[in-house]
């Protein structure tokens, strides 16, 4: 029997890429209709308070669920969706939170008798505030589209260029996972019964998946190049927001501010 | 063109010495063999690789570095896989990134997006994601994606691969009813014989025969002697 072998992107060949975000970004709810600029200052506004938090403060990160919770649900996205994009977040957020356990060893508080560091609490801390940002950013890209989200950005000032590394590299990703796809399928049916890539092949699975989608990458550069692609991101005016967009901002705003200051 | 020639920076000479013309509305199919020079000679006259020798024009334009982008709002290119063609997200906003690029209004970018969709039959496919299309369906928005700018010149780089029979009677019927002049470089023969009433026979980036298409891809011992 075959040696398991090590875990790569598109692995499993049949996992959906990036564009089920753009799926859910063609529905027509009521949050999908609202104006992307207040999207976008909700999604801001959510993540500034988020991040104030105190390093241990767990407890107060509570009320912060509700955001995407109400959010996934009014725009009819799907709880795996978003389980998707957090899941691959937090091993990031597990290796930077980790040292906070080694490094804070002060006991804070007992619970059923088990003392609570707060290196602990700071460890927890984290990996909320992390999945709370994922979700809020999945959640912007699957009611608003990336097409939507870079015009919206950059008729808001954000640099062109930042946006266009925003959009490309969204793009660039997206085509990394369909060559590693492809790739994977081809590996899979030349070693029946193999887990993923085995460890001897990875150096050479990794090195042929850069240059393939760096070939690909340049194929589509020429692609944009030929309809008229000089380096700027062409954008087009929104209409202006109007009352309900007011409205979803202004309750958005509160929702997020309240709660820190009565923290 | 006159006389054009394109080098690699290896040193490979893939076009040489490539005379060609093509009138308003004509429809040309240039065959040859893998490695023949077709579609390093499509990529030359949208500016994608760099004339080494020789002159091209179109539209009376001098083809440079420096005119490459007007000569590129004339002349559409469609690749070979429509995978590299298609890059946003969903259908709507891959048709109209061209004419938003050409710094049209939203109504025009709007408009042309519904046009160059409905021409092609495809208007049921706006709201689809890019990557969920099927072969066939990724071809014709590929296609409307450059005939939303409306060029006068249709570059294809073997448009009929990748697609199944149906989809490729479909697509010849499709082309068979635009207006704007073709160049379409093919294997197949059929497709080439069918929608082309001139074709120009390439081998080692040399054009080895030209003339009306029934009569030259009729001729099995010539194409046989150059490879196809």
């Amino acid at each position: 029997m075959d040696k398991p072998g090590f875990g790569f992107i598109g692995s499993r060949c049949a996992a959906p890429g990036l564009d089920s975000l753009e799926e859910c970004a063609g529905r027509g709810t009521v949050i999908h209709r609202l104006h992307p600029s207040v999207k976008v200052a909700a999604a801001i506004v959510y993540a500034a308070a988020v991040i104030s938090f105190g390093r241990r403060d767990v407890r107060g990160l509570m009320p912060y669920f509700f955001y995407p919770a109400l959010l996934a649900s009014l725009s009819e996205t799907p709880l795996r969706l978003l389980l998707r994009r957090i899941i691959p977040a937090l091993p990031f957020a597990l290796f930077g939170g980790m040292a906070n356990l080694f490094f804070d060893s002060e006991p804070v508080i007992r619970v059923w008798g088990i003392v609570i560091t707060g290196g602990v609490l700071s460890f927890v801390s984290i990996m909320i505030k992390t999945a709370l940002l994922v979700s809020a950013v999945s959640l912007l890209v699957s009611t608003t589209g990336m097409a939507d989200l870079s015009r919206q950005l950059v008729s808001m000032r954000v640099p062109e260029m930042f946006v266009l590394q925003l959009v490309l590299t969204y793009r660039y990703l997206a085509v990394l996972a369909e060559e590693s796809r492809s790739m994977c399928a081809a590996y899979v049916l030349r070693r029946p019964g193999a887990r993923g890539t085995h460890i001897k092949d990875m150096g050479t699975f990794v090195g042929v998946l850069l240059l393939r989608s760096i070939a690909r990458a340049e194929r589509v550069y020429d692609a944009m190049k030929c309809r008229g692609f000089s380096g700027t991101w062409p954008v087009s005016p929104h209409k202006r927001p109007g009352a309900r967009d007011i409205f979803f901002l202004t309750a958005v705003c509160a929702a997020a501010i309240l709660p820190r200051c009565l923290n | 063109m006159k006389d054009v020639s394109v080098t690699y920076p290896d040193g490979n000479r893939a076009v040489n010495g490539v005379s060609l013309a093509l009138g308003n509305g004509e429809r040309k199919a240039l065959v040859g063999a893998n490695g023949a020079g077709k579609s390093t000679l499509l990529r030359a006259i949208v500016g994608l690789l760099s004339i080494s020798g020789g002159e091209a024009r179109v539209d009376g334009i001098a083809l440079s570095a420096r005119t490459a982008p007007d000569v590129r709002a004339r002349v559409g290119m469609v690749f070979q896989n429509p995978d590299d063609q298609l890059f946003m997200a969903k259908v709507a906003d891959d048709v109209a990134f061209g004419p938003r690029n050409m710094g049209l209004s939203e109504d025009e970018v709007n408009r042309r997006v519904g046009s160059a969709l409905d021409r092609l039959g495809a208007a049921h496919l706006k709201d689809r994601v890019s990557d969920r299309l099927s072969g066939g369906e990724k071809r014709l928005v590929g296609l409307a994606s450059v005939l939303s700018m409306e060029p006068c010149i249709l570059l294809m780089d073997e448009p009929s691969s990748f697609l199944d029979p149906r989809s490729r009677r479909n697509l010849i019927k499709v082309l068979s009813s635009l207006p704007q002049a073709i160049l379409l470089a093919t294997h197949d023969l059929d497709m080439a014989r069918r929608l082309c009433s001139r074709a120009v026979v390439l081998r080692d980036g040399r054009v080895c025969a030209e003339g009306s298409a029934d009569e030259l891809l009729s001729d099995k011992q010539m194409l046989e002697a150059h490879g196809l």
